[in-house]
């Protein structure tokens, strides 16, 4: 079973006559241990093409199913649980909120859960992250790579089933870049499936599949 | 971690924007507690002024009747009870009643349970000429004021009583009490010894001067009058004290004192009877008066007071609510990455309304009460009550610091529910493409 499936995505931005088109009949399969990297040039519709997949984004054409679950064919609210229980996303900018810890960050996504079970499951998150000696800091305190492993820990919170990496390694050195790389890999092989899109070539060195993007559409 | 919890550490990471709205809830709730206490506390005041005027005001009167009571003592007395088929101009002519009455009728009137007169003096007199002296004189033989038991034990507390100090005192037999006209003309005093009908007579007292008949009257014992006149056991009127200051009260007394005695006829000085009721009546008016004028005063200022809340209250209201708009508002757009990525990370929009709410809830459940109990002491202190009061008690009661919160709850909650639903409503993959 295919965990992410889109079949012929279309998306077009502006007024019909002048629209621009980020993706062109995009189709696109990630079984589940699949670690596939797309790459191209900034705005080629790689984002678009992420956020399609993450259900945050509906195509005009086109089909996006997730674990046999046709993404757009739910309401927002029924997406919106879905992509908390099945997707994580991972950017460049990491984007952490601010006020919370680094145990709060990364725990933020277990609202409905139990409490302790919850702040447990985050612990377990940063100590395979290395991060157990920061739980309690703020972000801001956090080095660029630091911030960048709490957001990845906080995409696998969930324990999703695929996860959407954003240029994950722009901002990093090579060596916390080879870290999150890594993370991303073990992810695959334990079952999951990545989707990561980059325009870094040595980004996409530990994927199994590169793809190629340009002007919204895979070549 | 729980979205309360969320809520928490965003107030503590955005702390001007927080304190900034509890103050403008603590504001308006403080104004609508601070009007209430404010208006419960002038009415409280008034009702004080108002009794405490009152109060002043039955003194002043009590102490008024007391002087007129004393004033009229001394001046004499102001009705005299005759047979009734005594003829005024005859009266007027002679100066004495020439019709008499049984002795015993003072003694009837006070049994009777007379309440209008007071100071009941029973007299027999008759002019004649004084022929040790040569001089015409009245001659009159009273035997002292008859008590009056009833009105004895209605004596009102702190004032002198109805009978308390005769007006005439009883004249001992062998004695006499000279007018004092006589007493000049012979220049008699105290002691001294007079020659009446052949009859040796000690001068008792001499009495003031009344500028009346009085003045040339000599007072002996009743019974010493009856025989010399030859009218045993009998009198010819029945002085009194008016007692009831009423202007139309001769009519009372009439009624009194016919029902009880029916072949009498009452008589008034009534200058003086008139004189007194109306003087306590312009005092009493006067006090009244008082009383309205302060009473329309406290009115006006409490008018002057409702106004200025009519007004003030639903600004501070207003302003509170549009205060917490444009800070939700503010917040909303300052968290807009946030709500992004809390999108991407599967927040409902229940959920990011409730982070918005339950901000605006917590200013409101902290800031209402603050305001509330600020608000009354102040409104309390400027409408003149007590701090320890009842007012204060009352403003305070906590089924009105609950009605409080509930209604300050509702406003935030409606004030920020726009700028919530816009937050809730952001397109993440908008937001998440402006990030990248």
């Amino acid at each position: 079973m295919d965990i992410l499936c889109l079949k012929k995505i279309t998306k077009r931005f502006g007024k019909e006559d002048q629209s621009l088109v980020a993706l062109d009949e995009v189709s696109l399969q990630l079984p589940s241990g699949a670690f596939t990297a797309i790459r191209g040039p900034s705005g080629c519709g790689k984002t678009t093409l992420l956020l399609t997949a993450g259900s945050l984004l509906r195509p005009d054409d086109g089909s996006a199913v997730v674990l046999d679950q046709s993404l757009y064919a739910m309401s927002i609210e029924q997406r919106a649980a879905f992509r908390a229980a099945t997707i994580g996303f991972v950017f460049q900018q990491f984007h952490l909120i601010p006020y919370l810890s680094v145990l709060e960050n990364v725990t933020a996504p277990l609202l409905k859960d139990n409490r302790k079970a919850g702040r447990a499951r985050g612990q377990a998150m940063l100590e395979r992250f290395n991060l157990a000696d920061h739980i309690n800091k703020l972000p801001g305190t956090l080095s660029t790579g630091e911030r960048q492993r709490v957001a990845l820990a906080r995409a696998m919170i969930n324990s999703p089933k695929l996860l959407l990496a954003d240029e994950p390694t722009g901002n990093l050195d090579v060596e916390n870049a080879a870290t999150v790389l890594t993370a991303l890999a073990d992810f695959a092989r334990e079952g999951g499936a990545v989707l990561l899109v980059t325009h870094d070539a040595k980004a996409t060195e530990r994927a199994d599949t590169v793809m190629e993007m340009n002007r919204g559409a895979l070549l | 971690m729980q979205l309360w919890q969320m809520v928490l550490k965003e107030l503590f990471h955005r702390k001007l924007n927080f304190a900034s709205g509890l103050i403008s809830v603590a504001i308006a709730v403080g104004c609508v507690a601070g009007a209430l206490a404010l208006l419960a506390a002038h009415d409280e005041r008034t009702e004080a002024v108002i009794t405490q005027k009152e109060a002043e005001t039955r003194a002043a009167m009590r102490q008024m009747e007391d002087d007129y009571r004393r004033i009229m003592r001394d001046m004499g007395y102001n009705v005299l009870i005759l047979h009734e088929d005594q003829d005024f101009a005859a009266l007027q002519r002679a100066g004495v009643p020439d019709t008499f009455l049984p002795d015993d009728y003072a003694e009837r009137l006070a049994a009777g349970g007379i309440s209008t007169l007071n100071h009941l003096l029973p007299v027999l007199q008759l002019k004649t000429h004084w022929d040790e002296r040569d001089m015409e004189i009245i001659v009159a033989g009273v035997r002292g004021q008859v008590p009056i038991e009833h009105r004895r034990r209605a004596r009102p507390e702190g004032g002198i009583g109805p009978d308390g100090t005769p007006i005439m005192t009883p004249v001992p037999q062998g004695t006499v009490d000279v007018g004092h006209a006589i007493a000049e003309r012979f220049r008699f005093s105290e002691g001294d010894e007079l020659l009446l009908n052949g009859a040796a007579l000690t001068v008792n007292k001499v009495l003031p001067r009344r500028g009346a008949n009085e003045d040339i009257t000599l007072w002996v014992h009743l019974d010493q009058a009856q025989e010399w006149f030859e009218q045993e056991g009998k009198i010819n009127g029945i002085f009194a004290l008016e007692c009831v200051c009423h202007a139309d009260s001769l009519g009372q007394i009439v009624e009194e004192v016919t029902r009880i005695l029916p072949d009498t006829q009452v008589f008034e000085f009534s200058t003086l009877v008139q004189g007194r009721a109306l003087a306590r009546a312009r005092a009493a008016e006067a006090h009244r008066e008082a009383i309205e004028a302060e009473r329309q005063n406290r009115a006006a200022l409490r008018r002057e007071r409702e106004q200025t809340t009519l007004v003030l209250v639903p600004l501070a209201v207003l302003g509170a609510a549009v205060w917490v708009f444009l800070l939700t508002v503010a917040n909303v757009r300052e968290r807009r990455y946030e709500i992004g990525i809390l999108r991407a990370l599967g927040f409902s929009a229940i959920k990011i309304i409730g982070l918005f709410q339950l901000r605006v809830i917590l200013m409101a459940v902290i800031g209402a009460p603050a305001g509330y109990v600020l608000g009354a002491v102040v409104g309390a202190s400027l409408g003149g009550a007590a701090l320890s009061g009842s007012v204060l008690g009352a403003a305070l009661h906590p089924l009105l610091i609950v009605a409080a919160i509930l209604a300050a709850t509702a406003l935030v909650c409606v004030a920020a529910w726009m700028p919530a639903l816009r937050a809730a409503g952001q397109d993440p993959a908008e937001i998440l493409k402006e990030m990248t």
